[in-house]
């Protein structure tokens, strides 16, 4: 592995179809890594090499069929990713000319942030050769692969006049090894590439090294490789989750950057919802939603629910994790911690008279807002009474020491929670311990690292267990419905008798008595317009409940608040809920 | 990632492959006309959810198989094989359908795929996709008018153009032959070139992959004694005499045939003129997780195929037998129509028949029963449908996955590589619950109506542990693991924790809730006198403030099975989760105080007694604690007067430290309460707290924390400890009053 998690590259070699001697390695890195190097060339050499490349030949210069794709093969422990390349012309000695830049890695690794680059790469030499000879001429011994003379015609590739002079020169037969002293010439025609080889280190080292490279190979040309590892697709994302940023996003931000990226990233900051982010930035919210997708698959943000009150949550089995991992119960005290509790920002004066505050103590509701009133009544009482004056910061410009929430107390915190009770009941059953304690932080710290999970909240009801034709009598209702819009006439009032009718009898009085108290004022557009939505949404939900769709679902798709929801579940008849 | 706990075979095809001394030659490929992606892989987002886990294997589903390929092979549209699967043999997993959705149009276009221009292939997708758009519309039509053989017509029509696209080269035949001459873009020889590997890479993993398509398996290479497995009992030598035949290629081994098969228990080598055989499996995992299905795919049918078949090769010359049945069938059915060319060789080979099972069996994702030699043989790729921690948010998973972070059952056959049993001893404690009817199961498992495990099968039920069921079958309890091992392992049972109205039940995060309605008619016939699913579960979730025991929603005694049952049966699928109870030993900062108090005290006593008589060992003693002691032991002692001063204070430090002007600091109490990660092995002070945390208790109180001491680590669920260590409920909950400030529960799954 390299240093940022790219698999390393243990081995690359280059090798050709020679005209006489076949599949040959003509470079390779590290030396002897593939077939015994001269060691006193190299003191680096490897005394053996990594695998039998006589038993492989066959697939690093295959036939036809197979080149110019990505062709991978496993040997021994290693897997070798190549891009064989043939070249059809009939300038070579056999009419063709095939190479392969091969990358060795370790078997079981992912090789996947390589394969595009060394596709690249082939088709790139591919190109080269097919321009310039550039690889078929940077052999010692080049002319090996081109045919003798009386089969040229010289018009086949540029700049060759020199070199066919040489070669006429010559007096060949069929086959023949031509001697060195042409080389100076080819160079002299090519003098941007001074080897493969170097190229091929260079790559081996910058990847394995730097997990890039950039290498100029002539004036139009370079290896420009930068590794990237492949994710998977992000999920899809629902109108209500609520992306928190895990990176410092503003800081990346970048000219070039989607307008709707850099106009929504303002509003990432876990809490709003992606449909209310979309609002917020005056954006498009498929288009918004695209954008948390992309920065969801570059993990730069992970996703939670609105939060609310109401919310219900539950320890994971992984929570024993917050004991064991030593990093995990310290950084959440320090992400959770705040001077002034979860309410810091609300105008919440200290000097409330008492009475009203035993009032609400007394009474039911537990509204978040008089939970911690509560306990910091609580305290002052108990404690200290001098720390009557300490809560309010913003006018103090006094120090105060907050006492940093232990770590038993956060995981008895968490804990503590369970699959029933709401973050209302959890908060005023625990008020004391969080008077430091953000529980909005605490809730996202909990859920990010899987200790606590959402238990999410689906109403249902049981008449869509037995009635399964409800569907299609409501859109019948519907459509009888709508021609008789314009008018509002009277006429459309016995529809919410039908309703009543179809919805299996349950509510059937309900449904009667709404549409005698209707024709009661049946004279009154608003309240028959009003009557309409009701009806409207009523479908709209009924719909939504019959795909058994949770509370923050059924919200964000209807756009009004769980009360209204509630208020029309109970409308609609018997329902009840499921905390999963 | 996220794809990854679905099953997703991305099969291809199966080939076999032999090399004789004549040459390498692809003796058999299923299906006959395989899909192909033009090397690309299967899309990710066309993964089809198999909800039919339960449904394995049946022989009718092979026969509705069987008649529909009959009808659909000879079209070139293996999309419409998989359409009228799913409409006929509506039992059937889905998961065909992945596989396909591209046609063979593929086949046609993939000779000059080499240099396939962009365009060309956007071009073909679209073809393609008007071309399902249009089979579909075709199948709707034929369900509306309720008439299958509809069918017939698509693929009587598209004949045509199919043969003509395979006729392809035979020239000296008659035009009617019918051949395979491209398989994945390939030619035919090359494919059996290509999966031929010098006998360096033989007898261990092959694979080599062409752009996202790969070659996976593992070939098989005879030795120099001619021998196919690696045996101890060297068989006598013989030397290998030179063939003697020369088979032209052209005529593939017709004149094999006075070979004869020779069932002897020994094979003469002659006899066999193969010396590598080769099981390809070709697959087109999608990139992302192409190492893990490939490494599934090798590991759990790929490389047990292929040493099954070694095996049957040395004992009987199996695998060169069937070889050249195979050859001589093509050879003798070449004339007919591609189809049925390969359903009579399926008919006639035991080789081809097995290739063509495993290959139906593992696109579907099914268990692969094959019988080589009248011996039954069933591999699978297990399913992930038991997890111990939640999986991420989003991440899909079957219908009816399981939720426990404790059974020891969850990670059966899933591990790759370590099969080690930790939790075998605690494997006795669980209770099966059969996905199946018992007689249906014992029926598909083939056994014996009165054998064994039949008996074993016929006894499970929800509530007795399988220590239990060990008692009352007799059976050993060694023997009752494995058989339970082996349902679970085969997809036939589940494992969880007997069942009892004490349990506390949630219903599960990964409950299939949007089909809650759709099972509620499923529910309805097994339980008529509960309420509807929907309102049965949102009874168990959300009558009170927390969780409770499964009893409070029980009306009386006499519902008491009744509703048990309803219990499993949510388990079976998935819509409920058992909330354990694990506990922790917390050491309240009193008792730290208290603790220290002591020794300080009984140091003093100590030095005043002694006066410096040892004083090396109390120095001992005193550097010691510091190492023991994690980390709060050196803080602890500097803040003693504090914390003892104040120790109810959670604001230490207020008043006395709040002159500074400026903002708010934040500091850590000085003292802490510890919670214990492991009682079991604690040091000379912590032993010291706990004693202090139960001083003055009751005698069996005391007894039974020092018997539950070391599971109070947050592993162990107290439930699980209860039928373990054999400690009724009430003695629990008196502990857990009585320790009620030292014993932390928490509970999950």
């Amino acid at each position: 592995m390299s240093s940022d998690g790219f698999t390393s590259i243990i081995s690359m070699f280059y090798a050709v179809f020679h005209p006489t001697e076949g599949t040959k390695v003509v470079c390779q890195v590290p030396s002897g890594s593939i077939v015994p190097a001269d060691k006193s060339k190299d003191s680096s050499t490897l005394a053996v090499p990594l695998f039998d490349f006589d038993s492989i030949k066959n697939y690093v210069i295959p036939k036809p069929a197979l080149c110019n794709k990505l062709v991978t093969f496993k040997i021994s422990s290693y897997r070798v990713v190549g891009f064989p390349v043939n070249i059809y012309a009939s300038h070579y000695a056999r009419n063709s000319f095939s190479f392969n830049l091969c990358f060795v890695f370790k078997y079981e690794d992912d090789t996947t942030p390589y394969e595009g680059h060394v596709k690249r790469l082939g088709r790139m030499f591919r190109a080269l050769e097919e321009q310039s000879q550039m690889l078929s001429k940077a052999d010692k011994n080049h002319e090996d692969f081109f045919k003798p003379q009386k089969d040229l015609e010289p018009k086949t590739w540029s700049q060759t006049s020199n070199y066919i002079r040489i070669i006429q020169d010559e007096d060949v037969g069929d086959e023949v090894t031509f001697p060195n002293q042409n080389i100076k010439h080819s160079e002299s025609s090519d003098p941007i590439l001074a080897s493969i080889e170097s190229l091929v280190q260079q790559i081996y080292q910058d990847l394995n090294n730097y997990s890039e490279c950039l290498i100029p190979i002539d004036s139009a040309n370079s290896v420009d490789i930068k590794l990237f590892p492949i994710l998977p697709p992000p999920p899809e994302l629902n109108a209500y989750d609520v992306p928190i940023a895990t990176v410092k996003l503003e800081t990346m931000v970048d000219p070039l950057w989607d307008p709707t990226m850099v106009r929504i990233l303002p509003f990432i900051n876990g809490v709003n919802s992606i449909k209310k982010i979309s609002i917020l930035a005056d954006a498009d919210y498929e288009l918004t939603k695209q954008c948390i997708q992309h920065l969801i698959h570059f993990r730069s943000v992970a996703v939670l629910d609105v939060f609310q009150f109401s919310n219900c949550y539950a320890p994971t089995s992984e929570i024993c994790n917050f004991l064991r991992d030593p990093m995990m119960a310290s950084e959440c005290q320090g992400y959770v911690i705040s001077s002034t509790g979860t309410f810091d920002n609300l105008p919440l004066q200290r000097g409330h008279d008492v009475a009203s505050n035993a009032d609400m103590e007394n009474s039911s509701t537990h509204s978040s807002l008089l939970g911690n009133e509560r306990s910091q009544m609580h305290e002052s009482q108990s404690f200290s009474p001098k720390t009557n004056s300490y809560p309010n910061h913003k006018s103090a410009q006094k120090t105060t020491f907050v006492p940093l929430p232990s770590k038993a107390t956060l995981f008895f915190l968490y804990r503590s929670m369970n699959q029933n009770l709401t973050l209302r009941q959890w908060y005023s059953e625990n008020s004391k311990l969080l008077t430091h304690i953000d529980i909005r932080r605490f809730v996202t710290f909990g859920v990010l690292r899987g200790i606590i999970y959402r238990v999410r909240t689906y109403p249902v009801s049981s008449k869509f267990s037995t009635s399964i034709d409800l569907d299609t009598t409501y859109t019948n209702y519907n459509d009888g419905a709508h021609p008789k819009k314009p008018n509002y006439n009277v006429s459309v009032l016995p529809v919410t008798n039908n309703i009543g009718k179809v919805s299996n009898g349950l509510d059937n009085d309900d449904k009667l008595i709404e549409a005698a108290e209707s024709n009661d004022k049946f004279l009154d557009l608003t309240g028959l317009k009003s009557e309409r939505l009701k009806k409207q949404q009523e479908m709209k939900l009924s719909r939504l409940l019959k795909k058994c769709r949770d509370f923050d679902m059924i919200c964000t798709d209807m756009n009004i608040p769980k009360k209204e929801v509630v208020e029309i579940l109970t409308r609609m008849g018997d329902w009840s809920v499921i905390n999963s | 990632m996220s794809s990854l706990f679905l099953p997703n075979p991305c099969l291809l095809g199966i080939l076999l492959s032999i090399s004789t001394h004549d040459g390498n030659q692809l003796v058999f490929h299923y299906p006959p006309q395989p899909n192909e992606y033009g090397y690309r892989p299967t899309p990710l987002g066309n993964q089809v959810l198999n909800t039919e886990d339960d449904d394995y294997s049946s022989s009718s589903n092979d026969e509705i198989d069987d008649e529909l390929l009959d009808i659909n092979m000879c079209s070139s549209q293996n999309g419409d094989d998989d359409y009228s699967l799913s409409a006929g043999g509506s039992s059937r997993g889905s998961m065909g359908a992945e596989s396909n959705g591209s046609g063979v149009n593929m086949l046609g276009s993939s000779t000059n795929s080499g240099g396939k221009g962009l365009l060309g292939i956007l071009d073909e997708q679209d073809r393609k996709r008007k071309d399902r758009e249009h089979k579909r519309r075709n199948l709707m039509k034929n369900i509306i008018m309720g008439e299958q053989v509809g069918q017939t017509d698509t693929s009587g029509s598209i004949r045509s153009p199919s043969t003509s696209l395979v006729n392809g080269s035979v020239s000296d035949q008659e035009a009617a032959v019918c051949k395979v001459d491209k398989l994945f873009g390939f030619d035919v020889d090359f494919v059996s070139e290509l999966v031929t590997p010098p006998k360096q890479l033989c007898n261990s993993r092959f694979e080599v992959s062409v752009e996202d398509m790969a070659f996976l398996g593992l070939p098989i290479h005879v030795d120099e004694d001619g021998n196919w497995r690696v045996s101890n009992h060297t068989k006598s030598r013989r030397k290998k005499t030179s063939r003697k035949k020369k088979v032209s290629s052209s005529s593939e081994s017709s004149g094999e045939d006075d070979d004869g098969p020779d069932h002897g228990e020994k094979v003469r080598k002659n006899d066999c003129l193969m010396y590598m055989f080769h099981l390809v499996f070709v697959m087109n995992p999608p990139v992302i997780e192409y190492n893990h299905r490939i490494d599934e795919m090798f590991h759990y049918i790929v490389s047990r195929m292929a040493l099954l078949l070694r095996y049957e090769q040395q004992k009987s010359n199996y695998v060169w037998n069937q070889s050249k049945l195979i050859l001589d069938l093509r050879e003798e059915f070449s004339t007919l129509p591609l189809n049925e060319q390969w359903k009579k060789i399926t008919e006639k080979s035991s080789l081809a028949r097995m290739m063509a099972q495993t290959f139906k069996a593992v696109s579907n994702s099914e268990i692969i029963n094959i019988e080589i030699n009248n011996k039954m043989r069933s591999f699978q790729i297990p399913i992930r449908t038991e997890f111990s921690s939640l999986p991420p948010r989003h991440t899909q998973l079957l219908p009816g996955s399981t939720l426990s972070s404790t059974s020891p059952f969850n990670t059966l056959g899933l591990d790759l590589h370590s099969s080690a049993q930790t939790n075998d001893d605690n494997m006795i404690h669980y209770a099966l619950i059969m996905l199946d009817d018992p007689e249906s199961v014992i029926r598909d498992i083939q056994a014996e109506k009165h054998s064994l495990i039949a008996n074993f099968i016929r006894m499970i039920k929800p509530s007795e542990s399988l220590s239990r069921l060990a008692t009352l079958s007799g059976l050993d309890i060694a023997e009752v693991k494995l058989f339970a091992n082996h349902l679970v392992y085969w997809r036939r049972a589940k494992a969880f924790l007997p069942l009892s109205p004490r349990n506390i039940y949630i219903v599960s995060p990964l409950a299939p809730l949007s089909n809650v309605y759709t099972d509620s008619n499923l529910f309805k016939q097994h339980f008529p006198n509960l309420p509807p699913l929907a309102n049965f579960l949102s009874l168990i979730s959300s009558s009170s403030s927390k969780p409770r025991p499964i009893n409070a929603i029980i009306p009386s005694k006499d519902h008491r099975d009744l509703y048990l049952d309803a219990i499993a049966w949510l388990l079976r699928h998935g819509y409920i989760t058992q909330l354990q109870t694990f506990l922790y030993l917390r050491i309240t900062k009193e008792v730290k105080i208290k603790v220290e108090e002591e020794l300080e005290m009984e140091r003093k006593t100590k030095k005043n007694r002694h006066d410096g008589d040892y004083p090396s060992a109390e120095d001992e003693d005193d550097s010691k604690k510091p190492s023991t002691d994690n980390t709060t032991k050196k803080r602890e002692q500097s803040s003693l007067p504090y914390s003892l001063s104040r120790s109810a204070g959670s604001d230490l430090n207020l008043e006395s430290q709040s002159k500074l002007p400026g903002t708010v600091y934040f500091e850590e109490e000085e003292e802490e309460d510890t919670i214990l990660l492991d009682p079991q092995s604690a040091t000379a002070q912590e032993r010291r707290w706990i004693a202090k945390c139960v001083e003055g208790q009751p005698l069996e109180v005391l007894n039974l924390f020092y018997k539950l001491l070391k599971y109070m680590n947050g592993k162990t669920s107290l439930e699980l400890l209860m039928v373990k260590e054999n400690i009724s409920r009430q003695d629990v909950r008196k502990l857990l009053v009585a320790l009620d400030k030292h014993v932390t529960t928490v509970r999950h799954w």
